[in-house]
């Protein structure tokens, strides 16, 4: 068979060609660390990297959602355990106060430790952090309580915020402040004026109604204590899932570091006898036989 | 019998005739390395007899003709695949830029932005009162505008890229049909002559393969010699002693490009080579990604506008723009809307994130913002932006693996039919070195011939002498 000199040449060149090509692959996988550096190396699997990278942001967003729930929430929590304390003792004065063996001057001390006891929980329920008020609603730039003599009114609105901690599903991040506080102001304004007046009947009324004051703090408490169940359950949901999907992230798009080491050291050694190929036909030829 | 000096004179013309034996040798071995070079053979054949009284004498050898080794058909189907080489490989040379350009596996691209934007709403759910938070939207907003931006222009950059290269593709067609109808005259000029015109033809077969690569062209010869030159779909190029320019204007239809000849617009005739591929990337493939990035960023900016003017912000005041809306240039067209993407609000308070009737501290209208990630906006309320974005890098990932692909396939097939070719028309200096003995010798048995001849003659002049 005929070989032109062209042809072997054109033959060693185009196997260098594909032997360079193939190295240059494999040492970008090596040196950056990925199995895909662009698109085209895998369509379908990109597509699916760009699906994973936009869910591992939301994920991520979800997570600092869970985070902000759980600060404003435990504090909230923290807010009505005070005032369950508060009321506990509010009641303790006010069942002293009901009592037939307190003189004028054992009631208004009495009554003056719970104006105390009330202002401690005016304070809690007017609580705020960085200028935002947790109980004034969407109210937040002002304090969501005033008070004038014994009357504390509420100045936010019933406006309750949830936010999203993973696909679909929200959290309350606040409390309406009228529905817990209102009852226990009006209860302690009441109990206050039976006291002041020494109205057994008006005290003794007051604190009957203290059941279902504790109960409805008692309940927006447990409120609080199922959300943040929740967010305690979604966050172990939502770092398995960033796990699982930072897993398959780094299988599609990472390289494997020793196959492709292993495919430069044999792309290498095939190089090498391309080359030795290539200096071979470079020296024969029947001119060197002719004198 | 022929006399002694007929007979020195038929070793003259052995001598000469071995003589362009070694010259055609020699001319073989220097183009060893001459690309489309087609290797040449001389063909001797004997000369006439001349009829002598007992038989028919011969007269020794004629150098009959040059000829080259040259496969038509070969040549043909090489210029062919030529054309779709170039054009996979100027279209894949484009596409990489752009993969470049959209950078998803090296960072963050695009998607990491949209995604970014649109969980800073969910991030100001969390506090909607809150500067900081505020400012973060903004910044996300301002940096999606930003990225929109720079992969618009970078994308034009491309396609600018592939302006210039369309104009000196087109010079250089006109170049070489301009050599071709030139190289046709001198075919016909020197046709039937010894040698010149396997030198020419193989000079003008260099030019239609260099044309090959540029455009796709097909050619046959003429009874004269010359070949005719057009595109597959028959745009004239060459036809005998005249070439046919092309022609490069801006399109006044969208930012397309015109390819013209005689002020006729054959663009769609173009199929193949480097300049089809150029034309195909730059206003089929890159003209469609512009295209979606478009559509991405107009629908970004009417939803996000249409979901803002529903919140109040932290004024109390309903939400206006939060950006800058886009102006379609004409019905349905979105052309230029990723680059005008743009923040309309600087001011942090204007961020409509609560409902009408409430605080500063609701949430409700930033949820609804943020929640516009995964609306389906797209493909009849079928597909989200994700979604889109995703399928957009697919397609643009597969239009580079199907060029990559195919241009492996045709340099391989490329290869087997330029091999085929070496085999036949290629130089062997093996072969060349055999011949160059044989002339050799040849040469040197008839100048041996011319010495005995001689001394034969000097003998007859010597006896006649006395």
């Amino acid at each position: 068979m005929r070989i032109g000199d062209a042809a072997s040449y054109r033959n060693v060149l185009a196997n260098l060609g594909m032997l360079n090509e193939r190295m240059e692959n494999a040492t970008m996988q090596v040196s950056s660390g990925k199995r895909l550096t662009r698109p085209s190396d895998s369509p379908s699997e990109s597509a699916e990297v760009t699906h994973l990278k936009g869910q591992l942001i939301r994920i991520d967003q979800y997570r600092t959602n869970v985070d902000s729930g759980r600060f404003y929430l435990r504090i909230a929590e923290t807010a009505l355990s005070s005032v369950h304390d508060g009321l506990t003792a509010v009641f303790m004065r006010g069942s002293q106060a009901g009592s037939n063996f307190n003189d004028p001057t054992a009631l208004a001390a009495l009554a003056s430790e719970i104006r105390a006891i009330r202002d401690q929980i005016f304070e809690l329920a007017n609580s705020h952090i960085q200028g935002r008020y947790l109980f004034a609603g969407s109210m937040v730039h002002q304090p969501a309580f005033a008070i004038s003599g014994d009357t504390v009114s509420y100045r936010g609105d019933n406006a309750v915020n949830t936010v999203e901690i993973s696909g679909g599903l929200q959290v309350e991040q606040n409390i309406s402040g009228s529905a817990v506080f209102d009852p226990v102001f009006e209860n302690i304004r009441l109990l206050l004026d039976g006291i002041d007046r020494d109205d057994k009947t008006a005290i003794q009324a007051a604190l009957d109604r203290f059941k279902q004051t504790f109960a409805a703090v008692g309940t927006v408490r447990s409120r609080l204590g199922v959300e943040l169940a929740k967010l305690e359950n979604v966050e172990i949901h939502l770092q398995a899932r960033e796990e699982s999907l930072v897993l398959r992230k780094a299988r599609i798009e990472d390289a494997n570091m020793a196959e492709a080491i292993s495919r430069i050291n044999q792309t290498q050694a095939a190089l090498n006898a391309a080359f030795q190929v290539g200096s071979l036909v470079r020296r024969r030829s029947l001119f060197d036989y002719l004198g | 019998m022929s006399s002694l000096f007929a007979s020195l004179g038929i070793a003259r013309q052995a001598i000469m005739a071995q003589q362009m034996g070694l010259d055609v040798t020699q001319n073989n071995i220097s183009n060893v390395n001459t690309p489309g070079y087609t290797r040449q053979r001389a063909n001797f054949a004997p000369r006439d007899p001349v009829a002598h009284h007992f038989y028919q004498g011969g007269m020794g050898v004629l150098l009959q003709s040059v000829d080259s080794y040259r496969d038509r058909l070969l040549d043909y189907r090489l210029n062919q695949e030529l054309q779709r080489k170039e054009e996979y490989s100027s279209s894949l040379a484009t596409l990489r830029q752009v993969e470049a350009i959209l950078n998803e596996h090296s960072g963050a691209g695009l998607q990491g932005d949209i995604t970014a934007f649109f969980t800073s709403f969910s991030a100001l759910a969390n506090a909607p009162e809150d500067a900081h938070l505020r400012r973060q939207v903004l910044a996300r907003a301002s940096q999606l505008g930003s990225r929109f931006q720079a992969i618009y222009e970078q994308i034009q950059a491309v396609r600018s890229l592939q302006d210039r290269a369309i104009a000196d593709s087109v010079q250089e067609i006109n170049t070489l049909t301009a050599g071709v109808a030139r190289l046709n005259v001198e075919v016909a000029s020197v046709r039937g002559s010894i040698g010149n015109d396997a030198i020419l033809r193989d000079q003008r077969q260099q030019l239609l393969n260099r044309l090959a690569e540029l455009v796709d062209v097909t050619y046959f010869e003429t009874e004269s010699g010359g070949v005719n030159v057009m595109t597959r779909q028959g745009v004239l190029l060459a036809v005998g002693a005249d070439s046919h320019a092309l022609e490069v204007s801006a399109s006044s239809v969208g930012n397309r490009i015109e390819i013209r000849s005689g002020g006729v617009d054959v663009t769609s005739r173009i199929d193949s080579g480097k300049l089809g591929g150029l034309l195909k990337t730059r206003d089929d493939l890159v003209a469609g990604y512009l295209e979606t990035l478009d559509g991405l960023a107009a629908a970004i900016v009417s939803q996000v506008n249409a979901q803002h003017a529903q919140g109040i912000d932290l004024n109390g005041d309903v939400g206006g723009n939060f950006f800058v809306p886009f102006a379609q240039p004409e019905p349905g067209s979105n052309l230029g809307a990723a680059r005008a993407l743009q923040v309309a609000i600087s001011d942090v308070a204007k961020i409509a994130a609560g409902e009408p009737g409430l605080g500063p501290g609701s949430n409700a209208n930033a949820k609804l913002l943020a929640g516009l990630q995964n609306a389906p906006a797209f493909a009849g309320g079928k597909a989200t932006f994700e979604q889109v974005y995703a399928d957009f890098i697919f397609r643009i990932g597969l239009d580079a693996r199907t060029a990559h692909d195919s241009l492996t396939t045709q340099e391989t097939l490329l290869a087997q039919l330029q091999y085929q070719r070496d085999m036949y028309s290629g130089v062997s200096l093996d072969e060349e070195a055999v011949n160059l003995l044989r002339f050799q010798r040849a040469y040197e048995a008839n100048a041996r011939l011319i010495r005995i001849l001689d001394s034969l003659t000097e003998e007859v002049m010597r006896i006649l002498g006395g």
